[in-house]
């Protein structure tokens, strides 16, 4: 039998799923608002949850130039960090996350996406794997997936 | 909406298998679009409301907006659904960064039951330094379709859910494109003899460099492997069977070349009988029959150099990857 890709369990009783994106930029997250010299890189940057219900990413979509490499709430690394050649460590979005067909980049995972708790924090390190300063203020992040509505979260 | 013509929808939908309802109740989804246009004037901040219209249930599944998603355009957007939540996480997204049509579109997934008079809210906010400099209009399209439930229709028969299915199977070739030997269906090795994964090839340039290298001086050949043709003998007592083929080009210094070749056997068998850029064209690429070099033969590869640029060396090397097949 034929299974597409990227087909996520449904969710357990007696939770259900909606989709949801977190979306970044300068109007939420202050580090956007700034410029980025050439080849340098940010600290740890915060990104927000929403505190109503568990969220889980599923796919990412950026916008601009900048590279970026993400943590989950636990601090776990999403890609590699430790190579002494930054790039390694960061993904280029315009071999990932700037995709020119359908937009966004799916996920794959057993867990139904990488999670992270109500109120919790994914955290993003920039940086500018260019010649040249970017202006962070053309940069946008775009966490997308579902958020996981439990039984005591549906009551309130 | 003609009863027939979702007694008709009900019957093709149960052929295909989906959830029922207890009492064999069943829902006809018809397809149906909200169109939703909105404007925002300079330093505006509107809720613009849709109801769900119509007598029955209706499932939101897919958004598309007339904003490319691929800018930022400084109005900020939010969506609150039929159900009270919201479906952007913080302060919304920038209307550019959301969506845009076709395969751009939002896809709802899972998608959203929306009840008959529910409403979708959708907030535009100016966030522009200085405000927008003019009115913009913003139209967002709601697709999705009414549920019309039926009762006392054939009765589908249990169908897993795609998610319930592990990502592969291991049962059968899964992937379409990929040859019938890759899951080892097809056919089989005949009785009497066995077949061994075997890679011929030929010489390796740090070996044998005289075989296998080119001097290029400005542009210009000076030294040419010798001999040629490259030859790959396949001993007597097996039969070749090549699943395809790898093509090693390396350069050294400022030396660029493409590497022009032509393969046939002994025994006559032309693979291709022009020259051809092989690591470009036939590098790598399963194929779905072997190709099948009798023992004894041997593989020819005619080879030359073409767009030579630079100065240095440029190597090559054939493999020949498969499986060799004898008596057992």
């Amino acid at each position: 039998m034929y299974r597409p890709q990227f087909a996520y369990p449904l969710p357990p009783a007696p939770c259900d799923d909606q989709a949801c994106i977190f979306s970044f930029d300068a109007t939420n997250l202050p580090v956007f608002t700034g410029t980025l010299a050439a080849g340098a890189q940010t600290g740890r940057v915060p990104l927000k949850l929403d505190k109503d219900a568990d969220f889980y990413l599923r796919a990412i979509r950026s916008q601009g130039g900048i590279s970026f490499r993400l943590e989950d709430t636990d601090g776990n690394p999403l890609s590699d960090s430790e190579n002494a050649n930054n790039p390694t460590n960061y993904q280029l979005p315009n071999q990932y996350s700037n995709t020119a067909g359908a937009g966004l980049v799916a996920l794959e995972s057993g867990a139904g996406g990488v999670f992270g708790p109500a109120g919790g924090n994914y955290v993003v390190y920039l940086y500018n794997a260019t010649a040249a300063p970017i202006v962070l203020t053309t940069c946008a992040l775009n966490l997308a997936g579902v958020k996981r509505y439990s039984e005591e979260v549906c009551r309130q | 909406m003609k009863l027939e013509y979702l007694k008709q929808a009900e019957a093709v939908l149960n052929k295909c298998g989906r959830p029922q309802l207890p009492g064999g109740i069943s829902a006809v989804p018809i397809t149906k679009g909200f169109m939703l246009p909105m404007l925002l004037q300079p330093g505006g901040a509107v809720t613009f409301t849709k109801e769900i219209t119509g007598g029955n249930p209706w499932l939101l599944r897919a958004i598309s907006s007339d904003e490319p998603s691929s800018s930022l355009v400084g109005i900020r957007c939010q969506i609150q659904l039929p159900n009270g939540r919201f479906l952007f996480g913080g302060n919304g997204i920038d209307i550019g960064q959301f969506a845009w049509i076709g395969s751009w579109r939002w896809l709802q997934d899972p998608e959203l039951r929306c009840e008959p008079g529910s409403r979708l809210q959708v907030t535009l906010t100016d966030t522009t330094s200085g405000g927008l400099s003019a009115a913009t209009a913003v139209n967002l399209l709601f697709e999705g379709a009414y549920l019309f439930f039926m009762r006392g229709g054939e009765v589908s028969t249990d169908f897993p859910l795609a998610s319930s299915l592990p990502r592969y199977q291991g049962i059968v070739n899964e992937n379409i494109l990929a040859p019938c030997w890759m899951s080892n269906e097809g056919l089989e090795t005949p009785v009497g003899f066995v077949d061994e994964y075997f890679p011929y090839s030929t010489p390796e340039p740090t070996d044998q460099p005289l075989q296998t290298t080119w001097t290029v001086v400005a542009g210009a050949v000076t030294v040419a492997p010798n001999p040629l043709p490259l030859e790959i003998q396949v001993g007597p007592g097996f039969e070749l069977f090549v699943r395809r083929m790898l093509f090693d080009v390396q350069f050294t210094s400022t030396a660029k070349a493409i590497v022009l070749g032509k393969l046939r056997t002994g025994a006559g068998y032309v693979v291709n009988d022009n020259f051809i850029d092989l690591a470009r064209y036939l590098c790598g690429a399963e194929y779905p029959c072997s190709w099948k070099v009798k023992g004894g033969d041997s593989v020819f590869i005619d080879v030359n150099l073409a767009d030579v640029t630079g100065s240095g060396t440029v190597t090559f090397q054939a493999h020949l990857e498969g499986f060799r097949r004898r008596r057992a």
